[in-house]
């Protein structure tokens, strides 16, 4: 069903506004990168951009994220190796990490549960107000 | 060749240019099997090979000669009938000769192709290996295809979700005014393009989950839910396309609540979505859709139906086969890619139910889900 017009992001209810929160999105696709951009500059989001695995370790380290978006098909180290090494380093453990990747095989999604992933989305599956809902519900937790 | 050998060839030389004969005149045969070959008069039976022919003594011009008589009998007979007339002189050789003679004298004369099934008895210890490592090899070839088939599939299908992805997105953002305000044609035309994409991305769905299904990998997430309201939210998803074609989509909510019983919501609305999305494809304008839920002997069922092109009677067995469409189908609407009602067996399946239908051609088709419950 095409979006209506009129959910606009300013009638995103109040329980789940992101608002001033610090957002890393991993994410090596420039197009999808100006898209998330555009959206969650809308929330009000604050957003940090990785375009690769060990740029996104060094981002998470200093800048202590509120929550992390996770491409698993990325340059150099992929994405589940990033959310193992996250998970592995006591300064990053415990940012909340939702994978976000095109690619949906059993094997990954099972991995990234075991590694402590919040969710796993398919990116086709979801748009723009419901990646906001799922940030929201992740931040919640 | 000993003695006994060459008898048994004489016996079925006699019996396959006795059946020539019905067939072709005599001076036709001896073309192939010089008339010399044969015993003189007609006499007891009318073909008969001489034990003594020295071409009884030539194995390969035996072969050859017996190969063509059999060649020209199948291109007027057809292979088929071919086969049944050898498998029955066969036989009867077999009878008069033991089946050991006959696998060792008439076997390596017949043409390959035909007297198959007879051949892997006799075939010796090493043959049989050798057959076994040839055919292991080749399920093993078919299986990598198969495996390389399947990646393939694979690859393409997640490369065409990353741009699927990049142009939903930014359709959606757009059409809210993202990127500014829209003209009341830019919203139109916005809106028709994200309905579009969303088509395709679903077609990519489907070829992922068709290999999926195909190679036993799917996996449902089974979690307690409300039947009733997954049934409403893919009859909701099927609105708007039905008032495009005036069809009106009638619900027949149950009166009592359904009990709660875990399945895959996300699988199960795709499969209520694929066939309402058919009924309302498929349906006269301005025609009926009705759609019902139900409980009853400890299972959940839902029925669809339309008034519709129907099934034809012909071709209804296929029509739960992988890309199979009906003809009345590709003729009323070209576009649909044939996974739909393959998939939606398999889901319904998977969860220990049963999917099935009545139709009939140019009135319309009503189909029936039933899924168990289980606590």
């Amino acid at each position: 069903m095409p979006p209506s017009s009129d959910s606009l992001a300013n009638n995103t209810p109040p329980s789940l506004n992101l608002a001033g929160k610090k957002v890393l999105w991993v994410e090596d696709d420039k197009f999808l990168q100006n898209i998330i951009s555009q959206k969650l500059n809308l929330v009000k989001a604050n957003v940090l951009y990785a375009k690769e695995g060990q740029e996104a370790l060094d981002l998470a380290k200093k800048e202590s994220p509120d929550l992390i978006v996770l491409d698993i098909l990325l340059p150099g180290i992929d994405g589940i190796e990033v959310l193992r090494q996250l998970k592995d380093n006591p300064a990053t453990e415990t940012i909340p990490v939702i994978m976000f990747s095109n690619v949906d095989d059993k094997a990954r999604m099972e991995e990234s549960q075991k590694l402590g992933a919040k969710a796993f989305f398919v990116k086709t599956s979801v748009n723009m107000d419901e990646i906001i809902i799922e940030l929201s519900r992740a931040l919640q937790k | 060749m000993d003695a006994p050998n060459k008898t048994v060839i004489a016996d079925f030389l006699s019996l396959l240019t006795e059946r020539a004969a019905d067939f072709f005149d005599k001076d036709r045969i001896f073309e192939i099997i010089h008339k010399e070959a044969f015993k003189d008069g007609f006499f007891g039976r009318r073909w008969e090979v001489r034990p003594d022919s020295p071409l009884l003594s030539d194995q390969e011009k035996l072969k050859e000669l017996t190969g063509k008589l059999i060649a020209l009998m199948a291109s007027t007979m057809g292979e088929p009938t071919m086969e049944k007339y050898l498998e029955e002189i066969y036989t009867r050789v077999e009878r008069r000769h033991t089946p050991l003679l006959a696998n060792q004298s008439v076997l390596p004369l017949i043409p390959s192709g035909f007297l198959e099934k007879y051949r892997l008895s006799v075939l010796s210890k090493e043959d049989l290996q050798e057959l076994l490592v040839q055919k292991t090899k080749a399920n093993e070839e078919l299986q990598e295809f198969d495996k390389r088939k399947t990646e393939f599939i694979s690859v393409v299908a997640h490369q065409l979700r990353t741009p699927l992805s990049g142009l939903k997105w930014g359709f959606d953002v757009m059409v809210k005014g993202g990127y500014g305000p829209l003209t009341e044609e830019q919203k139109s035309f916005t809106a028709k393009a994200y309905t579009e994409i969303e088509r395709m991305i679903r077609l990519v769905e489907n070829m992922l989950s068709a290999n999926k299904i195909e190679f036993n990998v799917y996996q449902l997430k089974l979690a307690p839910g409300d039947f009733i309201k997954t049934v409403e939210e893919a009859i909701d998803m099927n609105q708007g396309a039905a008032r495009e074609k005036g069809v009106r989509i009638v619900y027949d909510k149950p009166v009592e609540a359904l009990p709660s019983f875990s399945f895959d919501h996300d699988r199960v609305i795709d499969v209520v979505d694929n066939l309402i999305d058919n009924a309302v494809r498929y349906a006269k304008t301005n025609g009926e859709v009705r759609v019902g839920v139900g409980f009853s002997n400890g299972a959940v069922n839902c029925i669809i139906k339309d008034d519709g092109i129907g099934i034809p009677a012909s071709e209804q067995k296929e029509i739960f086969t992988r890309f199979y469409r009906a003809t009345n189908a590709r003729s009323s609407d070209p576009n649909g890619n044939g996974l739909g009602l393959y998939i939606a067996k398999h889901l319904v399946e998977m969860h220990g139910g049963t999917i099935r239908f009545e139709s009939v051609e140019g009135q319309g088709t009503t189909f029936f889900i039933t899924l168990p419950i289980k606590q």
